[in-house]
């Protein structure tokens, strides 16, 4: 099964790669760097869970994102993960409407907006209005910061965009399956525009607190090509609000 | 202090400071400069004259967080500027239902006798432009973009398109923009009816229409101006004007607000009102103010 699954993921690599070698020219923007401008989503059941899964009630199946189907997990940390998934329903950050993180605001399912100028590059999300600056060519400013969506820097490596983000807090997630990270969290996405309405988003995550080593995950996003396509708005803050719990209740 | 001797005091500063402008070496008119789209270009950081001043769009600053924050006699600024009065035009029964939120407010038992921006939900537009915050402009082709410091929210403002369905409903409405001559004009609709314009339950219904200017009036200076209209509650359209300052602060960044993430607050005013109101304290959500 694995084999086979392997096989798909190649597939599907091959029927990608000759998309970017068609002599297609990209989109450029003023700065000559390729034009991320628009607005993207990816297509995957990540949202649920990164990792292979089978389908249930609600939950969509999934080949996983993550390069070798496998998170290195301390095995602390790997206790950790079975207990969030265990009480996710009660856990998971989602459920109270906690900004979702990077890279968890990709891939939640819902379309983001790229505006991109040179000196900034910023990621609008639909969900949460969350917002991403990627302030390009410049440091880091220095710790310890604890941001739920990190600190974005970013810079080109040829055609690739490059954000670097650190300065995350503990409290966010990589999906509904619970798979989580600690605030010494380091994660590196390389936005590669392949053609007009492909980009091939690949993201390094590191953290020596949680795992043994660095991983990877990737996934294509798609420009979304809908008739007067825009953002719209998902406030889950106003949806959380209906369901919190009555402070006279807890009496 | 009457709010038209107020007036006359800003209008004078306002003289003053073009005077001293001129004075400072500035010669002829000022041009803005344009992007290669035709654009004016408006980017950078901005902050508004009315931020901490809109408690009330009314009655502007709350007098009693003044004393608090030893801030007492601040300069209120003027957000109405049509009707004369100053007052929202509220039909009858709008008036009476924005008098029984000032009195929810003093007491709330319900989530949404609490204002809006406490909860840390979106602010709506025009309020997003003068709660405590700053604002950056971005430009690309064809599209203006606010990103609001305040809870992270943010506007795109295509230069083109039709607003969608008014089935659609959007806590900060749907915004299109367009260049006349110098100002940029920006058309608002499909806002759902849970944002207020203020702290005292300025309410509108899902029938608000908003048109906003914003106008260069130098290198560090925007006008704006915005009229509301809803045919549900108000008589008549009104007017909202202020200034807009460019923050010149060297290479601020906006960074993360997470209002929702440390909102620890409603659960506890929520309690209080509940408590008071069972022991048969009620009331209604005002300032004393001298003179009036």
């Amino acid at each position: 099964m694995s084999h086979a699954r392997a096989s798909i993921v190649a597939a599907a690599l091959v029927a990608i790669a000759p998309l970017g070698a068609a002599g297609q020219s990209l989109p450029r923007a003023s700065d000559g760097k390729p034009d991320l401008s628009g607005i993207w989503q990816a297509v995957n059941s990540a949202a649920w869970n990164i990792l292979p899964h089978s389908a249930d009630a609600g939950v969509p199946g999934g080949l996983g994102v993550v390069e070798g189907n496998d998170i290195p997990y301390t095995q602390a940390a790997a206790a950790m993960q079975r207990d969030n998934y265990a009480n996710r329903a009660k856990l998971d950050p989602e459920t109270q409407c906690f900004l979702p993180g990077v890279p968890r605001a990709t891939y939640m399912g819902l379309p983001f907006q790229i505006v991109h100028t040179p000196a900034q590059i910023t990621l609008l999300y639909e969900y949460d209005h969350v917002v991403r600056n990627v302030f390009m060519n410049s440091p880091h400013p220095k710790g310890p910061i604890e941001f739920w969506m990190g600190d974005s820097r970013g810079s080109w490596d040829g055609d690739t965009l490059v954000v670097d983000v650190v300065h995350f807090n503990d409290r966010t997630w990589f999906d509904r399956a619970g798979n989580h990270h600690s605030e010494a969290l380091h994660v590196i996405e390389r936005y590669t525009l392949l053609n007009r309405d492909h980009i091939n988003y690949e993201v390094t995550i590191e953290d020596p607190k949680v795992f043994t080593r660095q991983w990877k995950m990737s996934m294509p996003l798609y420009r979304r090509l809908d008739r007067d396509m825009r953002l719209l708005d998902y406030e889950c803050v106003a949806f959380n609000e209906a369901l919190r719990p009555d402070p006279a209740d807890a009496r | 202090m009457t709010r038209r001797i107020l007036r006359s005091i800003l209008s004078a500063a306002a003289v003053a400071s073009t005077v001293a402008a001129a004075a400072a070496g500035q010669t002829g008119p000022w041009t803005p400069s344009r992007l290669p789209d035709g654009q004016l270009d408006i980017r950078g950081h901005w902050i508004s004259d009315a931020v901490g001043g809109a408690h009330s769009v009314e009655d502007g600053r709350d007098p009693d967080a003044d004393v608090i924050q030893g801030r007492a006699g601040e300069r209120n600024p003027i957000l109405i500027v049509d009707p004369a009065d100053g007052r929202i035009p509220y039909q009858p029964a709008a008036a009476a239902r924005r008098q029984q939120l000032l009195r929810d407010i003093f007491t709330p038992t319900k989530r949404e006798q609490i204002d809006p921006h406490i909860r840390a939900l979106l602010d709506g537009v025009p309020r997003n432009n003068y709660v405590p915050g700053e604002m950056q402009i971005l430009q690309v082709a064809g599209a203006v973009v606010i990103l609001y410091e305040s809870n992270h929210s943010y506007r795109v403002i295509p230069l083109d398109g039709r607003h969608p369905s008014a089935q659609v409903k959007l806590w900060m409405g749907d915004s299109r923009g367009r260049w006349e001559g110098n100002t940029l004009v920006v058309d608002v609709t499909n806002f759902n009816e849970d944002t207020w314009l203020d702290s005292h339950g300025s309410f509108h219904s899902d029938a608000l229409h908003v048109v906003e200017r914003w106008t260069p009036a130098g290198p560090d200076r925007l006008d704006y101006s915005v009229t509301l209209e809803d045919p549900k509650v108000f008589t008549r359209p009104w007017k909202m004007a202020f200034g807009v300052n460019r923050n010149r602060e060297k290479n601020y960044e906006i960074w993360e607000d997470s209002r929702h993430e440390g909102e620890q607050d409603v659960d506890g005013i929520l309690a209080a009102g509940r408590k008071e109101k069972a022991a048969g304290i009620t009331g209604i959500h005002e300032h004393r103010r001298d003179g009036r």
